[in-house]
């Protein structure tokens, strides 16, 4: 296991220094001069040459590349020019806002997913199945922005019984906090009930007819410890890579909804910093996206291993 | 008297879409304490819905018990709710179960001992510590080695044998009253078989437990049951003893099986006498007798009048569900002109194929980042040659290398080593375009019939590729009348052309295998297990058509399978291979009459004969261990871990191959002494 863990560990050392190369050519592959790609066009001839400097484009690119990364490591992101602050600051200011709503998005869609897709898939053809299978359809098809303009002007603007934007965290003002959190968090929670509710369906139905489960009738176990004990985790490895890939989310945030809600995350911050070539907070965010991507992957195939024997010997 | 288990008019069917199809219909059976009976039949007879259905396994829909009886001791069975608390404690309490597959049967991610565990904690009422240990016992009993140490171990660290052993202590655990194995051993190989099965008997026979083995191995029968019962769409066509029914066939199917599979103890001259099978089964209306359609039989009597019910023979409770008397039968089989025997063509002197020294290796990588890598030696210095005109056998078991042999002869796998001299060419030498001119010569006909077609392609444009490949023909006309020449020549109607490879049934399916292979004019064909798909009635239509087309034709084939009776029935030379050796080959009788190698004694001692008569009297030999892996074959001789003669030599000497006369090439320390 502790080899399987280092291989899967290398790889996505790899796959991150590959995006930070990509990510560090953003500034020269933009149009038009680095300096006015990293600082914006209104700057003096003389801001510019000690930009020039600054930015070390006198010397060679591996030299940049390297002192960039080393400027990353020590978390220096280098500064927007759009808000006129260091880019550390701006994610510190930012990222925890999209976390709490992809953590909570995460665990709310998972728990939910799987238990309704559990309880469809046991009484398949039954009038529970058909309802859970019906919403789940519904769900699916349901654009995430649309679900937030239909909330909004049901509950906030006729309604009046929740606010139409803003973001609080709980431990500053709870009441608020929560009426402001279950807007945006419906819109973003019900694509992923959907999804996971028809895919645990779908590979619970595929795991209760297999030949195992038939030896664990056969042996005499309670109908229910046949579906906890010996479907359950089989049925599971498909929900892992589904929840394994909305991890993104949680970084990068949906852009829709924060910017239909007027919440300040990192999804608006992404959209608007490549919207104005805001060079270096575009860079920040990939990267980020990048790390956390990867971190994901990883953990979602250390937990096959801890899922599937089988995987661990491979 | 009363029965551990008496099954009444037991009808199950099952509803898919808007058909419903009865899979088992009107089956009243019994099973008395300590008692090993058998259902018998092929796939799709409701052999195996049966037994599920009494321990209400079936899953409901589609699936549904329409009627029945079952009383288990004094217990009504279908009295209690599928899943409620009575019915999980006759599951594995009272009938414990061995299931066919025992690569799917355990729980993948779950370890042994677990799930060994739970049918000890659930029916035994003991605690964790207690049942732990019994587990360890019921694996030591079931032999398997280490038992304590792999009890952490998962399902997929053992191989078929093993887990079909865990599957039988399972079965056990909750000490059952019986035990139902339903083909137990079809996925497993012939000493494997004889394993599990010797296993299966030894512990119902300490336990008293009384066992129920479905098959449709009529030799497993033989060798293990006192009663019988054959099944035919979903009836219980004939019952009796086993003695009786082998002796005294009384019903159409069962003579008809009888008379289609190749025994061991059959001369060769024998020809085998397939069911009549149509090409689409009339489903059955329940009005009139359901082997109608096939039955050689048949009279005016069957057509006018209902299903025949199961009546009493000369002897005592052997039942037949046939309008005819025994004595009938007999006077129509005496009276058929049906030819029983086979003109067999004399092969030519020279030799067609000749295989030096041949050797597949396969790397092994170890791990992605380094390029380290070992080899694995999946054949190993095989030597043997073919005359022109005969049918040349190479049997193994699973994983022996016969099949890489197959594929290296027609270059599917390219780097091997060593002589493939076809024509006295060396395949292995030829330049690509010299190959593909020769390439037509040997053809190939694959095991799995449904996935060796292309399920898009019409059958016409899968039988005549080979002639446009190889620029047979000369013109569309041409192209037409040949494919329409093919199909006839395997017994397929010119008219299915256009059809797709899923709307014919199995049989036919290798037909187009076999006319494929036929298109362009080889002289080899090489049969990789070309029955081993098909059900019993069906092989013997199959093995026949290769008889006929080899007279007709001229052909010479070299033939690959597992099962030993069809080797012998259908070879003129055999040769038997072991962990990718060639450890003896003969001639077809003088092997058969005369096997020296150990583990050909052993291979042939483990199939069974369906006879109850000769079994009785049949020495056993039961190898001990399995087939070790080809990544740690033993040094020395390959066969020295398991022969129950090894001396000090064969474990540090490869034995070589030496020829005893007729024609008798053995590879074994202990003869050369």
């Amino acid at each position: 296991m502790a080899q399987f863990i280092i291989k899967r560990l290398i790889q996505s050392v790899i796959v991150i220094f590959i995006v930070s190369i990509f990510t560090f050519l953003l500034t020269y592959l933009m149009p038009g001069d680095p300096v006015y790609a990293m600082l914006g066009g209104d700057i003096t001839q003389e801001q510019y040459d000690i930009a020039y400097k600054e930015m070390g484009l006198d010397k060679p690119i591996f030299i940049r590349y390297v002192n960039w990364c080393g400027n990353i490591l020590e978390g220096d992101f280098g500064k927007s020019y759009k808000y006129r602050m260091p880019v550390i600051d701006l994610i510190k200011e930012r990222l925890p806002i999209t976390m709490y709503f992809g953590v909570l998005s995460i665990i709310i869609s998972t728990t939910l997913g799987i238990i309704l897709g559990i309880l469809s898939a046991t009484k398949r053809g039954k009038l529970t199945d058909t309802i859970i299978t019906l919403l789940a359809n519904l769900g699916a098809v349901m654009p995430l922005f649309w679900l937030a303009v239909l909330g909004m002007s049901l509950f906030a603007m006729q309604l009046k019984w929740l606010p139409s934007y803003g973001f609080t965290f709980p431990t500053d003002n709870f009441v608020t906090s929560v009426k402001q959190t279950i807007l945006p968090l419906f819109a973003l929670s019900v694509g992923a009930i959907a999804g996971t509710t028809r895919q645990m369906r779908s590979s619970m139905l595929e795991v209760i007819r297999q030949d195992y489960i038939r030896t664990a009738r056969a042996k005499g176990v309670k109908e229910s410890k046949v579906i906890s004990g010996h479907a359950l985790k089989n049925a599971l490895i498909p929900i892992v890579t589904l929840t394994g890939m909305s991890f993104r989310n949680v970084v990068s945030g949906s852009t829709s909804v924060e910017i239909i809600f007027s919440i300040a995350g990192t999804g608006q911050l992404l959209v608007s910093s490549v919207l104005s070539k805001d060079v270096a907070t575009t860079q920040a965010c990939i990267l980020i996206v990048a790390v956390v991507v990867s971190i994901a992957n990883l953990i979602v195939d250390i937990s096959y291993g801890y899922i599937d024997p089988r995987i661990r010997i491979q | 008297m009363k029965h551990l288990l008496q099954v009444n008019n037991l009808s199950v069917s099952f509803r898919i879409d808007d058909s419903v199809t009865k899979a088992v219909n009107d089956v009243s059976y019994y099973i008395d304490q300590g008692e090993t009976i058998s259902f018998v039949g092929e796939s799709g007879s409701g052999k195996s819905v049966s037994q599920l259905a009494v321990l209400q396994l079936i899953s409901t829909p589609p699936g549904s018990i329409d009627n029945g009886c079952v009383m288990l001791e004094d217990e009504e069975v279908f009295k209690y709710s599928a899943n409620g608390p009575e019915m999980r404690k006759i599951r594995g309490g009272k009938i414990g179960m061995v299931f066919q597959e025992p690569m799917t049967s355990l729980n993948p991610v779950k370890t042994i001992g677990s799930q060994l565990m739970e049918p000890i904690l659930i029916h035994t009422g003991v605690k964790d510590k207690e049942a732990r240990k019994r587990a360890i016992s019921l694996l030591s009993q079931v032999g398997i080695p280490d038992a304590e140490k792999r009890m952490g171990d998962y399902p997929h660290q053992f191989s078929g044998g093993m887990r079909q052993r865990i599957m039988v202590a399972i079965a056990i655990a909750g000490n059952p009253k019986l035990i139902i194995a339903d083909e137990p051993t079809t996925a497993l190989d012939v000493t494997t078989q004889a394993q599990i099965l010797e296993l299966l008997k030894t512990v119902s026979e300490k336990n008293g437990t009384s066992l129920l083995i479905v098959t449709h191995n009529l030799g497993i029968v033989a060798r293990y049951a006192q009663r019988i019962y054959v099944m035919y769409a979903g009836r219980i066509v004939e019952s009796g003893l086993s003695r009786d029914i082998f002796a005294h066939p009384s019903h159409p199917y069962t003579r008809g099986l009888l008379n289609a599979i190749p025994r061991l103890d059959d001369s060769k001259e024998r020809k085998l006498q397939p069911i009549d099978a149509p090409a689409k089964m009339p489903l059955d209306d329940g009005k009139r007798c359901p082997f109608l359609p096939r039955c050689k039989y048949k009279c005016d009597m069957c057509f006018s009048q209902g299903i025949p019910d199961l009546t009493e023979s000369v002897e005592n409770g052997h039942f037949a569900a046939c309008r005819l008397s025994r004595e009938e039968l007999d006077q129509i089989d005496k009276n058929s002109q049906d030819s029983t025997r086979i003109d067999r063509r004399e092969p030519l002197k020279d030799n067609i194929l000749e295989i030096n020294n041949l050797s597949v290796h396969f790397p092994i990588k170890h791990s992605v980042l380094s390029s380290k890598s070992t080899k694995l030696t999946a054949v190993d210095k095989v030597s043997f040659k073919v005359r022109r005109g005969e049918t040349f056998g190479l049997v193994g078991e699973s994983g022996c290398g016969k099949t890489t042999v197959a594929r290296s002869i027609v270059r599917l796998i390219n780097d091997s080593e060593g002589e493939i001299k076809f024509n006295n060419l060396d395949f292995n030498v030829l330049k690509s375009s010299e190959l593909r001119r020769q390439r037509h010569k040997i053809q190939m006909i694959f095991q799995d019939p449904y996935s060796s077609l292309d399920p898009r392609k019409s059958a016409g444009s899968l039988v005549g590729e080979p002639l446009k490949i190889h620029k047979l023909i000369s013109s569309g006309q041409e192209y037409d009348r040949r494919v329409d020449e093919l199909f006839t020549l395997v017994g397929l109607s010119p008219s299915l052309k256009n059809r797709v490879a899923h709307e014919f049934s199995g049989g036919q399916r290798q037909r187009l295998g076999i006319a494929r292979a036929l298109a362009s004019n080889p002289d080899l064909i090489v049969c990789d297990e070309p029955i081993s798909a098909l059900d019993v009635s069906i092989q013997a239509q199959i093995i026949n058509l290769l008889e006929d087309l080899q007279q007709e034709l001229g052909l010479t084939y070299l033939f690959i399978a597992h099962d030993l009776s069809v080797v012998k029935h259908i070879s003129d030379t055999i040769a038997v291979m072991y962990l990718g050796k060639i450890v003896e080959s003969a001639p077809c009788e003088e092997l058969y009459a005369n096997p020296m190698h150990p583990y050909t004694q052993a291979l042939l001692a483990a199939v069974p004969i369906p006879d109850p008569e000769i079994e009785l009297t049949r020495e056993k030999i039961i190898l001990p261990g399995e087939v070790k892996s080809l990544m740690n074959r033993p040094a020395g001789c390959c066969f020295s871990d398991r022969c129950p003669y090894t001396m000090d030599i064969c474990r540090k000497q490869v034995p070589l191959v030496k020829n005893y006369g007729n024609e008798h090439y053995v590879a074994c320390h202990k003869l050369e002494q």
